[in-house]
C-alpha cells in the first residue's frame, strides 16, 4: 500500500511540470494586457511600456517561465501582477476553501439524492418508477450548467414561492405515498409495519409543513465563509444554491451508472441465494448489493470531485462567488495575470491527483479481492 | 400494538415534527422579495422610527420630491436633479449593526489614491478611508471645501491659487493634516517618473507648490485653471499619511513590503475618512467600518460592505432581492430599468458614452475628412439605440447631449444626409480608395450589435468595414497602438470630468490622443474651457462640439450615464465628481 501511494505520489512530479508547461504557454496565447489592467484606461503608452518593464514582462517567454518555474520549486508561487500586495499563494488559499466546500456539498448532494433514486429504480427496473427516475435523470444530464445555475437562482431567489409549494407538494405526496402502502398492507402484513408506514406518513407530513413554513431564503450573489462570525446557517444558505447547482448534473449521471451496475449485481447467484435465505429486500440492497456495485460510482465520484474543484468557474460567476475558478478565470486569464493562472491551475492538478490517489485507495478497502490479492 | 424502540422514536419524531409544524409561523418575511414599497410600509408600522429624521411617513418630508412612496415620483423619467437627501443631523452616534451592502462596478485591490484605475475601480472606497479636500456637486457644479476650508484664486487669470486647510484635523495616530502632507501627496503622483499617476488628472498644470504655513499652501499653475478646487476632489485630494508607509513612501511603484501591506489593508491612521479598512479580498468583499474619532462628528453607519458582481443585469437583479442596499450601474438598458422600477437613483450623465473614434493619422483612410463627414453623415443613432441598446439609450447627434448640465441652444448637432454621404464615398473611391475600413469594436453586449448596425448602415453608402470584435482591455489596447480606422471608444465625460476629459482626447499635446487629432482652434477652445469656470462653461463647450462637427472629429451617437440606486432605507449619500459616493453623511434605517 505504501509502496503504492509513493508510486502515485512520485507521478505527481512529472504531471505537475507537464500541466504547469503547458499552462503557461497556452496562458501566454490568450490576449490580455496585465499592464493595461493595473493602469486602467487613461494611461500613456509610455506608463503601460514603464510597467510592463516593472512587471518583467518584457522578457522572453522562456526566461519568464524559467524564472517562475525556480520560485515555485521554493514554494513561492508568486505574487499578482495586477493586485498589488497580494502574493498568489494568499489569493488561493482565500479562494480555495470556498471552492472545496462548494464541491464537496455538490458532490454530497449528489450522492444523498442520487443513493436511494439508484437503489429504487433498480429494485424496480422496467416499471413506472424506473421509467420516471430515467426520464428526471435524462433531464438533468441535459441541463446545462449555467442554465441550472440561472433557472435555481430565478426560482429559489426571485420566485421563492415556487419552491416552496413545490417543496409541500412533494412532501405531501411521500407522505400519501407511504399511508396508501400502509393501506395496502392491512390484512396482509404484520401490524406493526402498517404502524410503522403509518409513522412515517406523520413524520414525512410533519417535517414538511417545518420547512414549509420557516422555508429558507437564499442569496442571490455572495459567500458566506464557514468562519464568518455570521454562522454556519448563513454559510449552508449562501453555499446551497451553487451546490445544487454543481449536483445536478451529477445526480444524473450518478443516478444512472448505480442503477446499471446495481441491475447487473441483481442478477448475480449471491443475491439469489441472499433472496433464498429469506433476507429483505432491504437487506439485499444496501448491504449485499450495493458495495460491489459501487466501484464504478467511487471512480466516476472521484473524477467529478476533481472537476468540481476545477471547473467551478461557472457556478461561481452565476452567484458572484470569489473561488478559484472564478479566480483563474478573472482574475489571471482575462487581465493575463499569468502567476495566478499558473498557481491556481497547479493547485487544481494537484488536487485531481490526489482526489484519485484516493479513490484507488478505497478499493483496497471496498474489494477484498484487490486486499487479498 | 407494542413499538419497537425504532419506531418508538419515529413515532416520537413524527409527533414533534407535527408540533414544531403547527407552532411554526408562515414567515413571509423569509421569503418575500423586499421592494422599496415594503420597506416604506415597514416604516410606517413601526412606532419606535418615528423620530428618525429619515423615515419616509415623516410629515416634514412629505414635500421632499425624492421620497419614492409619492406617487407622482414613480414615473418621473429622471430624478437626477436632487435625488440625494441631505441630512443634517444623521445621529448622535454609530449605530451598532447597522450596514450598507454596496455593489460595486469592479473590485478594488489597492487603497491608494495614486495608481488607483480609476474612479470606476475603487474612488468610492478609498475616498471614504482617506474623505476628501473638496467635494463636487454634480447638480449645482460647484465645489465646496471639505478637508479644506477655503480655496481661493489670487489672481485674475486663475494661475496663482492659495489652499487653507481645516484646523485641528488629525489622523490616529497623532499626525495632524498640514500642508506639507498635502505637498508631499502631490509628489507622489510623479514618482518614477509618474508611471502609475493615472489619476494626478489636473496636477500636471501645478507649476510651484509654495508652504505658506502649517495650513495654508499656494499653488502657481503654468495654465490657467478655472475650476482648481476639483483637483482635490478627486484622488489628490485624498490625502494619505505618509508616516504610516515608510521611508518608501514617495517610491510608491517599486513593490517595497511596506507599501504592499498598506495598499491592501492601510492601517487605520492612514486616513482621516469617515471610515476604516476591516477587511479587503478584492472580488469577494470590502469592508469598512466606521471610525469613531471622524473630525466631522459620528459616522451612522457602522459599516460598509463593498461586494462585486459582475455586469450591471447582475447587480441589479442581487439590488432587487434585497441583497444590495445600493448598487452602482453602468448599463443604458439596466439604468433605465431601476428608472421605469421608480427606485431612487442617482445617475451622472456622461456625454460621449457611445461613439466612435476615427483615427486621423497620415496613411490612415479616416485621415480624409471627405471619408469622416460621409461616416458622420451615415450614422443614425436610432437605428444603433433600436439594434443594441432596445431602445434605452439617450441618442444625441451632438457631443454635449441635452442631458448634460452644459447643454445650451448653441449645441449643434451633426446633420444626416445618406445621399451626400454615398457621394462623399464614391469621390473618395474616385481618388483610388478601396473602399474598406479597419473596424475594431467590443465583443461585449452592445458591441456585437452596435457592429452590426454601423456595418450595415455605411454598407449603405458603399463604406465595407473590415470588422474584428475583441474585449475591452484588446481593443483600449488597439486605441493605444493607432492601429484601427474607426473604433468604438466612448469618452465618458461627467459634470466633473468634462474638461480633463476632452483634453486627454482632444488636446495636441495630450499623450492619450488616441485619434492622432490635432488642431490649433481645438486646442485654443480647451485652453478656453480650462479659464472658464463651470458656471459659464456652457458657451465655450458648445463651441467644441461645433468644433468636434466641423472637422469630422469623432462622431458621438449617444449620452450614457453611471450613478447608484439605493433602497428607501438609505439616505445621505454624498455624490462628487468621478462618480465617487461619500458616505460620512449616510444613514440606514433598516
Amino acid at each position: 500500500m505504501a509502496r503504492m501511494i509513493g508510486l502515485r505520489l512520485l507521478k505527481l512530479v512529472p504531471v505537475l511540470f507537464l500541466v504547469s508547461l503547458a499552462t503557461f504557454f497556452i496562458v501566454d496565447l490568450v490576449p490580455g494586457d496585465p499592464a493595461r489592467a493595473a493602469l486602467g484606461p487613461d494611461a500613456t503608452e509610455a506608463q503601460y511600456e514603464a510597467v510592463r518593464q516593472e512587471l518583467g514582462l518584457d522578457a522572453s517567454l522562456v526566461e519568464r517561465y524559467v524564472d517562475w518555474i525556480g520560485s515555485a520549486l521554493t514554494g513561492d508561487l508568486g505574487n499578482s501582477l495586477i493586485k498589488p500586495g497580494f502574493t498568489v499563494t494568499e489569493l488561493i488559499s482565500l479562494a480555495l476553501p470556498i471552492t472545496l466546500q462548494l464541491a464537496i456539498m455538490g458532490m454530497l448532494i449528489a450522492l444523498f439524492v442520487s443513493l436511494p433514486l439508484a437503489i429504487v429504480a433498480a429494485y424496480r427496473e422496467g416499471t413506472a418508477v424506473d421509467r420516471f427516475t430515467n426520464g428526471l435523470t435524462a433531464a438533468f444530464i441535459s441541463i446545462p450548467g449555467f442554465l441550472a445555475g440561472l433557472l435555481l437562482a430565478y426560482l429559489f431567489v426571485f420566485q421563492p414561492e415556487v419552491p416552496r409549494y413545490a417543496w409541500l407538494a412533494l412532501g405531501l405526496a411521500v407522505a400519501c405515498g407511504m399511508f396508501l402502502t400502509a393501506a395496502r398492507r392491512v390484512g396482509d402484513d404484520l401490524g406493526r409495519n402498517v404502524a410503522l408506514w403509518i409513522l412515517a406518513g406523520l413524520v414525512a407530513i410533519g417535517v414538511t409543513l417545518l420547512v414549509f413554513a420557516n422555508f429558507p431564503s437564499f442569496p442571490r450573489t455572495g459567500f458566506v465563509r464557514l468562519t464568518s462570525e455570521r454562522g454556519v446557517l448563513d454559510n449552508l444558505r449562501s453555499a446551497f444554491l451553487p451546490a445544487l447547482t454543481i449536483s445536478i448534473s451529477q445526480i444524473a449521471v450518478f443516478t444512472r451508472l448505480l442503477r446499471s451496475d446495481l441491475i447487473a449485481t441483481l442478477q448475480e447467484d449471491f443475491i439469489l441465494s441472499a433472496k433464498a435465505k429469506g433476507m429483505t429486500p432491504r437487506h439485499i440492497l444496501w448491504r449485499e448489493a450495493l458495495r460491489p456495485s459501487s466501484f464504478s460510482l467511487i471512480t466516476l465520484a472521484g473524477v467529478s470531485f476533481g472537476n468540481a474543484i476545477g471547473g467551478t468557474v461557472i457556478v461561481e460567476s452565476i452567484f458572484g462567488i470569489q473561488g478559484v475558478g472564478r479566480l483563474i478565470v478573472n482574475d489571471g486569464v482575462i487581465p493575463g495575470d499569468y502567476p495566478i493562472v499558473q498557481g491556481g491551475v497547479l493547485v487544481i492538478a494537484v488536487f485531481y491527483v490526489v482526489v484519485n490517489l484516493l479513490v484507488d485507495v478505497s478499493y483496497v478497502y471496498l474489494d477484498p479481492r484487490i486486499r487479498r490479492g | 400494538m407494542r413499538l419497537s424502540r425504532g419506531n418508538r422514536v419515529v413515532a416520537l419524531l413524527a409527533a414533534t415534527s407535527l408540533v414544531l409544524a403547527a407552532c411554526g409561523g408562515d414567515d413571509d418575511t423569509a421569503t418575500e422579495e423586499p421592494t422599496v414599497d415594503d420597506t416604506v410600509a415597514d416604516d410606517t408600522d413601526d412606532p419606535d422610527d418615528t423620530d428618525d429624521p429619515d423615515d419616509t411617513d415623516d410629515p416634514d418630508d412629505t414635500d421632499d420630491p425624492d421620497d419614492t412612496d409619492d406617487p407622482d415620483d414613480t414615473d418621473e423619467p429622471d430624478d437626477t436633479d436632487d435625488p440625494v437627501d441631505p441630512v443634517d443631523a444623521p445621529c448622535d452616534a454609530t449605530i451598532p449593526g447597522s450596514q450598507i451592502d454596496y455593489g460595486i462596478f469592479a473590485p478594488n485591490a489597492a487603497f491608494d489614491p495614486v495608481g488607483s484605475s480609476g474612479a470606476l475601480v475603487g474612488g468610492t472606497e478609498i475616498a471614504a478611508v482617506y474623505d476628501v479636500l473638496f467635494i463636487f456637486d454634480p447638480t449645482t457644479l460647484e465645489v465646496r471645501p471639505h478637508l479644506a476650508e477655503s480655496l481661493t484664486a489670487d489672481n485674475d487669470d486663475f494661475t496663482v491659487w492659495t489652499m487653507t486647510l481645516r484646523e485641528g484635523i488629525t489622523y490616529s495616530d497623532g499626525t495632524p493634516l498640514t500642508a506639507q502632507l498635502v505637498a508631499d501627496n502631490n509628489e507622489r503622483y510623479f514618482a518614477d517618473e509618474g508611471v502609475r499617476n493615472t489619476s494626478g488628472g489636473f496636477l500636471q498644470y501645478i507649476e510651484e507648490t509654495e508652504i505658506v504655513d502649517d495650513l495654508t499652501l499656494r499653488f502657481t499653475l503654468n495654465t490657467p485653471l478655472a475650476e482648481f478646487g476639483l483637483v482635490f476632489a478627486d484622488e489628490p485630494g485624498m490625502v494619505v499619511n505618509l508616516d504610516v508607509i515608510g521611508d518608501d513612501a514617495n517610491e510608491l511603484k517599486t513593490a517595497g513590503p511596506d507599501v504592499d501591506a498598506f495598499r491592501v489593508q492601510p492601517p487605520d491612521a492612514a486616513g482621516v475618512g469617515p471610515y476604516v479598512v476591516e477587511r479587503n479580498v478584492p472580488g469577494e468583499e470590502t469592508i469598512l467600518r466606521a471610525r469613531d474619532d471622524y473630525w466631522g462628528g459620528p459616522v451612522c453607519v457602522e459599516t460598509i460592505r463593498f461586494t462585486w458582481i459582475p455586469g450591471s443585469a447582475g447587480t441589479y437583479d442581487a439590488f432587487r432581492s434585497g441583497e444590495l442596499d445600493v448598487a452602482f450601474l453602468r448599463d443604458p438598458v439596466v439604468n433605465q430599468q431601476a428608472i421605469d422600477d421608480g427606485v431612487q437613483h442617482f445617475y451622472f450623465p456622461q456625454d460621449g458614452g457611445a461613439m466612435i473614434n476615427f483615427n486621423h493619422r497620415e496613411g490612415r483612410a479616416t485621415a480624409d475628412p471627405r471619408l469622416r463627414e460621409a461616416i458622420m453623415l451615415a450614422l443614425d443613432p436610432e437605428i444603433i439605440n433600436d439594434r443594441a441598446y432596445q431602445g434605452a439609450l439617450n441618442t444625441t447627434l451632438s457631443y454635449i447631449g441635452p442631458d448634460s448640465p452644459y447643454y445650451s441652444d448653441a449645441v449643434e448637432e451633426r446633420t444626416l444626409d445618406t445621399e451626400r454621404a454615398a457621394a462623399l464615398v464614391e469621390e473618395v473611391k474616385a481618388d483610388g480608395w478601396d473602399g474598406t475600413l479597419n473596424f475594431v469594436a467590443g465583443n461585449a453586449p452592445p458591441g456585437p450589435d452596435s457592429a452590426i448596425a454601423i456595418e450595415a448602415m455605411l454598407g449603405a453608402v458603399g463604406i465595407e468595414l473590415d470588422t474584428e470584435l475583441m474585449a475591452t482591455g484588446d481593443s483600449i489596447a488597439r486605441l493605444g497602438t493607432g492601429d484601427f480606422d474607426i473604433i468604438t471608444n466612448g469618452w465618458n465625460s461627467g459634470p466633473g470630468t468634462m474638461v480633463l476629459s476632452l483634453i486627454r482626447n482632444l488636446s495636441s499635446t495630450s499623450p492619450t490622443n488616441r485619434m492622432g487629432y490635432a488642431s490649433d482652434a481645438m486646442d485654443a477652445l480647451l485652453d478656453d474651457a480650462l479659464a472658464t469656470p463651470f458656471a459659464d462653461l456652457a458657451p465655450v463647450l458648445a463651441a467644441i462640439n461645433n468644433q468636434i462637427n466641423e472637422e469630422f472629429v469623432s462622431p458621438p451617437f449617444g449620452s450614457t450615464s453611471e450613478g447608484v440606486v439605493w433602497t428607501d432605507d438609505v439616505s445621505g449619500l454624498v455624490p462628487t465628481v468621478s462618480t465617487i459616493f461619500l458616505f460620512h453623511d449616510a444613514v440606514v434605517t433598516n
